[in-house]
């Protein structure tokens, strides 16, 4: 006889979706996600959109926080160089990445939990790509725990 | 200069009042340590001590020495005089980057310079002076830059050769030479320094084991981390007079309650808290970070915190070709970018 308990764990695994928090930029990415959303394309429901100013306004430890409250994976996401609304906001975020993923790569963190890409307002095709692209990918490496320190599988 | 006309001269520049204060060191309440000695007096400079003990970064009290004097506003002109400091290489390297960010002014510095072949590791003397000292009376030891001896009725006998005692930062010290100074103490060392390529040797060594291992590492570390922010509190980069990583009030950003919370990670000293606040503070002293290893030192804990922050370090080696410290006109690296900068860590 199966234990009912064990069985209402595996029910809750496989009803598992992975939170997805994507910090977008007000200019581009952000009406690329609309776009996504405008030309009723699919993408998981698994992404929760925190709108900022430009991506150069994203401080690593809003990443870092997003983890914390038990976020499964984080994405960021801007203007392509050159198109910043702010000029140059893209740039100086683009170092600050590349440091933090470095960072979680030389911690052992699950790199891949963490996405950051360029999305201009008129690819919401590529937007819904991406996300689900990162999906798949949390999916596979299961509830996030490292940075989180609680168990959240069951909540 | 020799070190006993280095201290007539400091002597001398105090008591002609061209001086406001100095900033050495002197003997700690054993024999191997040694204390920072922060005096306005020309007699207390006696004391004065260029052993390769000393080993703490000195950079660290000048900027509170600075703010305290600007937060004066009506002050009276003998506190713009400048404050003598001795400063080996890292630490000439720690003082620039203060310098980049216009933290302090130069003018109101009197740099000794301390030629450095290596700093000798306290600890380490003392474990060694316990193991082979026939006398241990502590009135007889000596340490130099040839290394441990016991004085044995008036002659010097050596119990360990300075590799022994020596801390690992000649391993990947890039200045053993201060990069500026208005004095220097003996001659300049003439060895050539390590070679930019090779300084990260421990962090590519480190980076050779699985993801898995490495994080069964740090978690481990951090678990231990009691969040005393002695790391913080000893570190020259670590300026903020308000720390955002170690505030201990809750101050609301609005006058509502709801969104009080207002930190970025907690007080909490759980292993999730603790890493966040190591990962942040590595971010911080991204291009910052001079590796003179007074976190490490400081940690009651002893987290490897230099390996932390010299993968940070390197990662701004090679990506951006550049050293923290080096140039005090340099613009710091993370207030700017380039357009060429990589984007290998980006989805296609």
């Amino acid at each position: 006889m199966t234990d009912p308990q064990d069985n209402s764990k595996k029910v809750a695994e496989a009803q598992w979706q992975p939170k997805i928090i994507a910090f977008l930029c007000n200019w581009c990415s952000y009406a690329g996600a609309d776009l996504a959303g405008v030309s009723r394309l699919q993408y998981p429901s698994s992404v929760r959109v925190i709108r900022v100013m430009c991506s150069g306004r994203m401080n690593p430890s809003f990443v870092i926080r997003a983890f914390q409250d038990g976020a499964d994976g984080v994405m960021v996401a801007g203007c392509h160089p050159g198109d910043c609304h702010y000029i140059q906001g893209n740039l100086y975020a683009r170092r600050r990445y590349a440091l933090l993923a470095g960072l979680f790569d030389f911690l052992g963190i699950e790199r891949d939990r963490f996405l950051m890409s360029w999305v201009s307002a008129s690819e919401g095709g590529r937007f819904a790509q991406l996300v689900t692209e990162l999906t798949d990918r949390v999916r596979a490496l299961g509830p996030q725990t490292q940075l989180s320190g609680r168990d959240h599988a069951n909540g | 200069m020799q070190t006993d006309e280095i201290k007539k001269l400091l002597a001398d520049k105090l008591s002609k009042g061209e001086l406001r204060a100095v900033i050495g060191y002197r003997r700690g309440t054993n024999p191997f340590f040694r204390r920072p000695l922060i005096t306005s007096s020309a007699e207390e400079l006696e004391e004065l001590d260029f052993s390769p003990l000393g080993v703490e970064n000195l950079s660290t009290y000048i900027t509170d020495t600075v703010r305290k004097r600007r937060a004066r506003r009506r002050d009276p002109e003998e506190h713009y005089k400048p404050t003598a400091v001795v400063l080996r290489g890292c630490h000439s390297r720690a003082l620039n980057v203060l310098l980049q960010e216009k933290l302090i002014p130069r003018e109101e510095l009197f740099v000794v310079g301390l030629p450095c072949r290596g700093v000798a590791d306290p600890h380490k003397a003392q474990t060694l002076w316990h193991a082979r000292a026939e006398n241990r009376d502590h009135r007889n030891v000596v340490i130099d830059e040839q290394g441990l001896f016991e004085l044995r009725n008036g002659q010097k006998v050596r119990l360990a050769d300075f590799e022994e005692i020596s801390d690992e930062c000649h391993g990947y010290c890039r200045t053993p030479n201060p990069l500026f100074y208005d004095v220097l103490v003996g001659e300049p060392v003439a060895e050539e320094p390590v070679a930019a390529e090779s300084q990260f040797k421990d962090v590519e060594e480190f980076l050779k084991k699985p993801v898995e291992e490495r994080w069964r590492f740090w978690s481990e570390q951090f678990s231990r981390c009691i969040r005393c922010y002695a790391c913080k509190n000893i570190c020259p980069a670590c300026s903020c007079q308000e720390c955002s990583l170690a505030k201990d009030t809750e101050q609301p950003l609005v006058a509502d309650a709801k969104v009080r919370k207002t930190f970025w990670l907690g007080k909490q000293q759980d292993p999730a808290n603790n890493a966040a606040y190591h990962i942040n503070r590595a971010l911080h002293l991204a291009g910052r970070c001079v590796s003179c290893g007074e976190c490490e030192r400081a940690c009651p804990v002893g987290i490897p915190l230099l390996l932390l922050y010299r993968s940070v370090a390197k990662q701004v080696f090679d990506n951006y070709d550049y050293e923290a410290g080096m140039d005090g006109e340099a613009e710091p690296i993370m207030t700017r970018f380039s357009t060429e900068d990589s984007e290998d860590f980006m989805e296609e």
